[in-house]
């Protein structure tokens, strides 16, 4: 039996407990909405609304019809349509770390500021990784102006590898110009809404709020029917309540809505069921992605999406660790493997993510590929049937011989071991004449020699050519150059 | 007939690289019938393939029972091949003949096993002697085959004393220097291999093969 969606948290009576709790606050505090025509549409539709507070009170029936129109399953397609992610029921995935500040530098072993070239690196990276699914905007290049980053950032995702991407939904003015570079892709927005190829992110501010800038970008990848995720960050014990259970009523109803704004914009627009909570360090007032908490609120949120028959979206792969270490391996096994065994169907920051996702690593994101692979193994469980149970196999070697000359053996060893690529199993002797390398040794190592060889398909020449006709565009729109015009 | 020869020997690698003995024994049969030379058909052929899956394995790219079954391949059609090999070119063009088993009172034998297929990828003429070897019986055969290398395994703590007493036999019998011994499995170390007074240690089938190989100046 295969092991996704297994590990669950809710009796069917607290999830209708939860709902019910959701639909209350949902319906008596209602969602602060600052983008006026979401705030208009949501009134239009049936919310009672607070004009001057921008407060809209929504009725349940409101939550069910747009739950109605979301589609259970979401398609996400990579540049050359041939590769899709299919999003819903049990299926898990895993991206890169996304939005890093700081990388880790690769030679000097220092944090630094990221780069373009960085940006580019982790798409590679993220092109060769085997158990590494989506390619996330991994790192904002801080060499690029504000205001036309975000061209280069699809334009980097597209050209450096054939997985699926990112898109950027920072207002309707951003939203935009990611549509129509993907369009460019897609041949057509029409192709483009037919083969959606830009994931998007509304991030609702909690307590109960959506933000101008997201929810203009939600109704954009809405309108071109885009998947986009809508993932509150609730901090348990400062914006959200201390106590798991009202943090994740509080996050419904922040999601819920989120979900209502875009049902009306686009009736069946894609939506994921979104987490990013967690709680904060009483000692510091810290964030803490890699807290247990954060891997429980995983669980309850991949339950509640499938109540919600919704595609979800979670964290793992989270810590504070500062450096690729022993801590960072036990945050990151912890949360990755529970968010999979409760069957997040996208599991974002799987790899890659130090120090609560402000910096990302690229011998980081060659260990979480290896930790990806391992919890992807776990995944697929004990296959039982006739075959796998091997009585004949068993007769056929008997007492005191040996399994390794048998076809049965070559015939299943590749899917019933996990192979690791950089995990040591030599011996102490061996492993000492080969250098005493740890773990972190052997990943930098292969990132180098992924940077150096991987070559991704290359993007064809008159695409690549009409991608930057568009970036010249939007620089010149701007009136802000990244290099000199 | 060079084109015939050409690709019987072209089998004989596939059927090794494609881990699969029924074609190695078809294709040694057919190398027969075609009048091959079958010295020729196994180092050109079943050697040449197997020494190819050796080094995929060397660099990661193949598995252990990938190998073992390459090997057993080798094997099963080096049945068909020997028996028509004259007496004068019998003298086999081999790296060195290595005796091996497992000590007395130890009948774990996977990783012994696995040494002696990795040994025979190495080119190396592998003599097994099995599981629960008495050091006597060790000293009979040491005698008999007159090996380049004695090979001891144990995998318990308790069982790998019993190296001592096979290698103070073959001091009794004057045959000590007659023979170099690698001792190998999971409790032995270098350090015991030099307290016991043997020539060198294998922590890992891989190492035991480099180990075998040094012993006898092929490094």
């Amino acid at each position: 039996m295969r092991l996704e969606g297994k590990l669950t948290i809710f009796s069917r009576d607290e999830l209708y407990e939860i709902h019910g709790a959701t639909m209350d606050v949902l319906e008596n505090v209602g969602v602060k909405i600052f983008e006026p025509s979401a705030l208009k549409l949501v009134k239009d539709a049936g919310a009672i609304v607070d004009e001057k507070e921008k407060i809209a009170r929504i009725p349940e029936y409101l939550v069910r019809e747009a739950l109605k129109k979301a589609p259970s399953r979401i398609n996400l397609y990579g540049r050359d349509g041939k590769y899709k992610l299919k999003l819903g029921g049990y299926k898990v995935h895993f991206s890169m770390e996304g939005s890093s500040v700081f990388v880790l530098d690769l030679e000097s072993g220092e944090r630094r500021n990221s780069t373009y070239t960085d940006l580019q690196n982790f798409f590679k990276l993220s092109d060769a990784l085997e158990n590494i699914h989506h390619a996330s905007i991994t790192v904002i290049p801080r060499d690029i102006p504000e205001p036309i980053a975000h061209v280069y950032e699809i334009f980097a995702g597209f050209k450096n590898t054939t997985k699926t991407i990112d898109g950027y939904t920072y207002g309707q003015k951003v939203a935009m110009d990611t549509i129509r570079m993907a369009s460019i892709l897609a041949g057509g927005e029409e192709e483009l809404i037919k083969r959606p190829m830009l994931l998007g992110f509304h991030n609702p501010v909690s307590p109960l709020q959506h933000s101008k800038e997201l929810t203009e970008g939600l109704m954009v990848y809405a309108k071109y029917k885009q998947p986009i995720i809508i993932a509150p960050e609730d901090q348990a014990g400062a914006t959200a309540p201390v106590t798991l259970a009202g943090l994740l009523v509080q996050q419904n109803a922040e999601i819920l809505s989120g979900i209502v704004i875009a049902e009306l914009t686009n009736p069946g627009a894609p939506v994921l069921y979104g987490t990013v909570s967690t709680i904060i360090d009483m000692k510091t007032g810290n964030l803490a992605y890699g807290a247990v908490e954060a891997a429980l609120i995983n669980v309850a949120s991949a339950q509640l999406a499938r109540f919600y028959g919704l595609p979800s979206r979670g964290t793992g792969g989270g810590t504070e660790s500062k450096v690729p270490d022993v801590q960072a391996g036990l945050e990151k096994a912890t949360t990755m493997m529970m968010a999979a065994l409760a069957g997040i169907n996208f599991i974002y920051v799987a790899a890659g993510a130090l120090e609560s996702t402000l910096t990302a690593s690229y011998e980081q994101a060659v260990i979480d590929n290896e930790l990806c692979g391992i919890v992807a193994r776990s995944l697929r469980g004990i296959a039982v049937n006739d075959e796998t149970l091997a009585v004949d196999v068993i007769k056929e070697v008997g007492p005191g011989g040996h399994y390794l000359a048998n076809k049965h053996t070559l015939k299943h060893l590749k899917i019933e071991h996990f192979i690791p690529t950089i995990l040591n199993r030599q011996m102490r002797d061996v492993w000492e004449k080969s250098g005493c390398k740890d773990l972190r040794q052997i990943a930098r190592e292969k990132a180098m020699e992924i940077l150096t060889k991987h070559q991704p398909e290359p993007l064809e020449l008159d695409i690549e050519k009409e991608l930057r006709a568009y970036i010249k565009e939007v620089e010149e729109r701007e009136k802000c150059y990244y290099k000199t015009p | 007939m060079v084109d015939t020869q050409e690709a019987i020997l072209n089998r004989l690698v596939n059927a090794v690289l494609s881990y699969d003995p029924d074609a190695a024994v078809e294709a040694a049969k057919e190398a027969l019938n075609r009048g091959v030379d079958p010295v020729k058909a196994i180092e050109e052929g079943l050697a040449k393939g197997l020494r190819i899956v050796g080094e995929r394995f060397g660099s990661g790219e193949a598995f252990l029972a990938e190998l073992v079954v390459a090997a057993e391949a080798m094997k099963q059609a080096l049945k068909v091949l020997e028996p028509a090999i004259s007496k004068s070119s019998r003298e086999k063009k081999t790296v060195g003949k290595v005796l091996i088993g497992t000590v007395e009172g130890d009948i774990h034998d996977i990783g012994k096993n696995i040494v002696c297929t990795l040994l025979m990828v190495a080119g190396f003429e592998v003599i097994d002697l099995g599981v629960d070897i008495s050091a006597q019986k060790f000293v009979e055969k040491v005698k008999e085959v007159k090996p380049h290398i004695l090979g001891l395994s144990a995998l318990m703590t308790t069982t790998m004393t019993k190296m001592v007493e096979v290698i103070d036999s073959l001091k009794k019998e004057g045959l000590r220097d007659k023979v170099k011994i690698i001792v190998g499995g999971a409790p032995t170390s270098k350090k015991w291999a030099e307290e016991i007074g043997a020539d060198g240690h294998g922590a890992d089938a891989m190492e035991a093969v480099q180990v075998a190989k040094r012993l006898m100046g092929h490094l």
